[in-house]
């Protein structure tokens, strides 16, 4: 081993991670140069030295952290996004007022461009039906009227039956006229398609009796040569 | 029933499920050795234990992407690595000023210390520990960041020449030059044959 091969290694021997065969080779190039022996006694040195002079310091504070658990996420978290702050203070403010109209019997009502709010209860459609019905039927009125008015409301309802039944009479009939139109549609197919068979049993039996004829009178011919 | 002490990795995993005191627990686990890491790297301790707080709390927000939970303290010292060399940018583009010779007796050894710091190794037994450490701290200011910190990492925290490559994420081959190169400037500096680099 030469000099430039055994400065090679002492990092090796410094850091105490030189292997066993190449400590050996050092050892013995180390016994032969003085030049290299006396480097590496002089860094091995300054190493103790440095171990020495620099002892662990202890440190000045223990370090710890506090870790704040989490809070637990509700459905409602959303709320409190900033982006729906306005939308949530609205729609509240909303519910609020609606409520407040509503727990005070408030009427609201438009009238030619007038808006008018009024409190408390008011009379309501229905009474001025009554009221209608009152104006139509007075309590003055005559068993004469009565009976009169009564008369005229059975007669009205009459008619109307009588226009009711004419309608469906004359559904109803036009419902009947249709039918039988289709039926005497179904007559006419079935008196066609009679005649249509009828030819053709014509045609057939016409055929057959042409090749009776014809092998009658093969037969004929047959029988009569036979004979002669 | 024996208890089976929770291994780094099982602490990190803890962690990253949300469990805060499991990190406290890595905290105490590493704070000394990361603090005398960086003591010794920013040669302050004001500074040093600023650098611990921050990769601390840098480590307890990134440590989901931690992948290897095994590697956490490399990791970690890589964050604290990363931390000093700002601290040491920043030293070096806004210098310290030299305290009054007369401020306190510390200061005032220190000033004496440096007009003359060359001084043997071998009388390195005859000065008091505080004189031998105040010579030594400036020694180490005057190697290279990545010098000093191979020299701390491989003589002060006992790490493999592997484990160094991959906190200064460089070759072995390269961690070994760094030592070799940094010790014997720390060498000539402290033996007084030459000056050291400055």
């Amino acid at each position: 081993m030469n000099c430039e091969r055994s400065r090679e290694l002492f990092a090796d021997y410094l850091g105490e991670e030189l292997a066993r065969g190449e400590a050996q080779q050092l050892q013995l190039h180390l016994k032969t140069c003085q030049g290299c022996r006396q480097e590496l006694s002089l860094l091995a040195n300054t190493k103790a030295t440095l171990k020495q002079a620099l002892p662990e310091v202890a440190i000045p504070q223990h370090l710890s952290f506090n870790f704040s658990k989490p809070q637990p996420q509700g459905w409602f978290q959303w709320l409190r996004q900033p982006r729906y702050a306005t939308l949530v203070a609205f729609t509240a403010c909303f519910v609020i007022c609606v409520a407040s109209l509503a727990l005070f019997r408030a009427q609201l009502e438009m009238r030619n461009g007038d808006f008018r709010i009024s409190f408390g209860d008011q009379p309501g459609p229905t009474t001025t039906v009554s009221k209608e019905r009152d104006t139509s039927f007075p309590a003055s009125a005559t068993r004469e009227e009565v009976q009169a008015a009564i008369q005229q409301a059975v007669q009205r309802f009459q008619e109307d039956q009588e226009s009711r039944t004419q309608q469906e009479l004359r559904k109803l009939k036009f419902e009947v006229e249709a039918n039988r139109h289709n039926d005497m549609k179904q007559v006419a197919r079935g008196f066609k398609f009679l005649e249509e068979t009828q030819s053709l049993v014509w045609k057939e039996a016409a055929k057959n009796s042409s090749y009776l004829d014809t092998i009658a009178r093969d037969l004929f011919v047959k029988t009569s040569s036979t004979q002669q | 029933m024996a208890l089976v002490p929770l291994t780094d990795k099982d602490l990190a995993q803890r962690v990253v499920r949300g469990d805060g005191e499991a990190f406290n627990l890595l905290v105490g686990r590493w704070e000394q050795k990361l603090f005398s890491y960086c003591l010794r790297l920013t040669g302050d301790r004001e500074d040093a234990f600023d650098v611990c707080q921050d990769t601390f709390v840098k480590a307890y927000e990134q440590i989901g992407q931690l992948q290897n939970h095994d590697k956490f303290s490399h990791w970690l010292f890589k964050i604290a690595r990363n931390f000093c060399i700002s601290h040491y940018r920043e030293k070096r583009k806004f210098p310290r000023q030299e305290p009054d010779a007369q401020a306190d007796d510390a200061a005032g050894l220190e000033n004496l210390l440096s007009e003359d710091l060359q001084v043997r190794i071998d009388n390195a037994q005859r000065f008091e520990p505080a004189e031998l450490r105040l010579i030594v701290e400036r020694a180490l200011e005057h190697l290279s960041f990545e010098q000093r910190e191979t020299v701390v990492l491989k003589v002060f925290e006992g790490l493999k020449f592997t484990e160094i490559a991959e906190i200064a994420n460089c070759p072995v081959s390269t961690v070994k030059s760094r030592l070799y190169l940094g010790l014997s400037e720390l060498k000539k500096f402290l033996s007084g044959n030459e000056r050291g680099a400055s």
